[in-house]
């Protein structure tokens, strides 16, 4: 019987073939945090100054925080995209009825599928600052950042939830294009990615504060500030992501049981 | 070239527009976001007090940005679906140019544009409360903005037609605009980039448009006369559009002779 282990064994399989096979790409992914880093400082720095950056958001390494952010945008970049287009791309190219037949349960196909991509973008791209981290803050600059991988993988959990409701949602709603591009964009604005929640109108920050990803940023912005924060804050933090991931993923799995129980009663997909 | 065939090109194009009329919305609208979300970091930079008096410098930067990203992405990244659907050999049978589709393109890359900046405006008003948008001299203003907008089909048109042969791939052209965005003084004056960059930008051809148009919009100084950097950038242009044909030209004759290569998966 094909369990989870098996279609996350296939798709880590794909994935690894895909990036084998697409070079370039995977070099692009050591590229994008340095250009987006730089897009805002260089954009930042026509208004004003680092150091009123560093004020505004509270932390003590700004590159850092900037750095860490953009690990954390890609990172869920990456698993919305590999999730919530995970139905379009199969629309595409015919394949959705065919998974949607297989014996596996619906969550389990689309938590598995997108698990590979939440554990390897996410190490690429810490990769790919780790070198800065460590040249800008030292050894502790490095232990910062591998901190910080521990709450993106902590907020990933949740975050597969999340796009599994979205995919879902490109299930009832049979649209062709895109709409996972929309949600990107719209997950990190809300979660605060470059700047605090604050800034925001309030509608936008209750949004924010039920995205997995704003905790992140949290963690993200508590481990630029201190070498050690204070326990407290970093276990709030975990229970809130813990508390979210069993959330998001009971929601997730409830929902695609009954659309594909739905979509099974009609026959169309 | 009979008339109706580039009635056909810019008919297939405005169908697929309205077909695709979610997916148009939806673009424009995460564009938008993305640069809001940009922004908005960047305004961190500010003084407390002084947050928005810079949104009106920059609004003009988005505009030439918009313009250039998505025509140069919109040209050269559709070719992935072009090619995969079998297209370029069903126009080459009936005797008509790909590139005389692709050219149709920017009928796209213009309307998301169009309505991205629509976006962008609303937003960015809301946010500073007082008109952003000052013209000091339209004629300026019109040439850079047409000068930018005909250096960008052009490269988009050359990277397509690359892309037929060597296989460009979409995120390729995503950190070309990326780097043609902190480097090619497009969100910024010239001026008030370090001067190593000032430099990088000048050997850009789309800076000196981009000069022209924050001369024409806010009248700021750009790094020569513009009576140089007119007609400077009229040349460029030419050039950029000479090449452009020279390239197609070439690799349309390659294909009919070696056929193509695909791109694969993006």
């Amino acid at each position: 019987m094909t369990g989870w282990f098996d279609i996350f064994r296939a798709y880590l399989f794909a994935d690894i073939c895909w990036y084998k096979n697409n070079r370039w790409l995977l070099f692009s992914y050591f590229i994008w945090p340095y250009l987006m880093v730089a897009l805002i400082l260089g954009f930042g720095s026509m208004f004003g100054s680092i150091e009123s950056y560093s004020e505004r958001l509270g932390v003590s390494s700004p590159i850092l925080f900037l750095l860490s952010s953009t690990v954390v945008a890609m990172s869920s970049i990456s698993i919305v995209s590999s999730v919530a287009e995970f139905v379009i791309e199969n629309r595409w190219s015919g394949t959705l009825p065919y998974i949607m037949l297989t014996p596996v349960d619906m969550p389990i196909i689309f938590i598995a599928a997108g698990l590979p991509d939440a554990i390897i973008s996410p190490l690429i791209t810490m990769a790919a600052i780790f070198p800065a981290a460590l040249y800008l803050e030292g050894l502790s600059g490095g232990i910062r950042v591998l901190t910080i991988l521990i709450f993106i993988f902590l907020g990933m959990l949740p975050l597969l939830g999340f796009s599994a409701l979205i995919a879902s949602l490109t299930l009832i709603a049979k649209e062709e294009s895109n709409v996972g591009q929309i949600i990107i964009p719209f997950l990190l604005l809300v979660s605060g990615v470059y700047y605090p929640l604050e800034v925001l109108p309030s509608i936008l920050q209750f949004i924010g504060r039920i995205m997995p990803v704003a905790y992140v940023v949290e963690a993200a912005r508590l481990f630029s500030k201190y070498m050690i924060p204070e326990i407290r804050f970093v276990l709030i933090l975990i229970y809130i992501l813990t508390i979210m991931t069993v959330a998001y993923n009971l929601l997730a799995s409830l929902t695609l049981r009954g659309i594909n129980r739905a979509l099974r009663r009609k026959g169309v997909v | 070239m009979r008339f109706y065939k580039i009635k056909a090109v810019v008919w297939l194009h405005i169908l697929r527009l309205w077909r695709y009329k979610i997916s148009f919305l939806n673009m424009a609208l995460s564009i938008t976001l993305w640069i809001l979300l940009f922004l908005l970091g960047a305004l961190m930079f500010t003084p407390k007090g002084e947050l928005f008096k810079a949104i009106p410098i920059v609004f003009w930067g988005i505009i030439l940005w918009n313009l250039m990203s998505n025509t140069i992405s919109l040209i050269s990244g559709w070719i992935w679906y072009y090619l995969s659907q079998g297209f370029v050999e069903e126009h080459i049978l009936t005797d008509t140019s790909p590139f005389l589709v692709l050219v149709g393109r920017p009928i796209t890359g213009l309307f998301l544009s169009a309505l991205a900046i629509i976006f962008i405006y609303i937003t960015l008003s809301g946010l500073e409360g007082s008109p952003i948008i000052t013209i000091m001299d339209p004629f300026s203003l019109m040439l850079g903005i047409l000068t930018l907008t005909l250096m960008s089909i052009s490269v988009g048109l050359i990277l397509a037609a690359l892309s037929f042969k060597t296989g460009i791939q979409q995120m390729f052209i995503e950190i070309l605009n990326f780097i043609i965005l902190i480097a090619g003084g497009i969100m910024a004056p010239l001026s008030k980039l370090p001067r190593f960059l000032a430099y990088v930008a000048l050997l850009i051809p789309f800076s000196h448009s981009a000069e022209l148009v924050r001369y024409g919009a806010a009248g700021i100084k750009p790094w020569a006369s513009p009576a140089i950097i007119a007609p400077l950038s009229l040349i460029l242009t030419s050039s950029l559009i000479a090449i452009s044909i020279l390239i197609i030209k070439r690799i349309e004759m390659h294909i009919r002779i070696s056929g193509l290569r695909a791109i694969g998966r993006m």
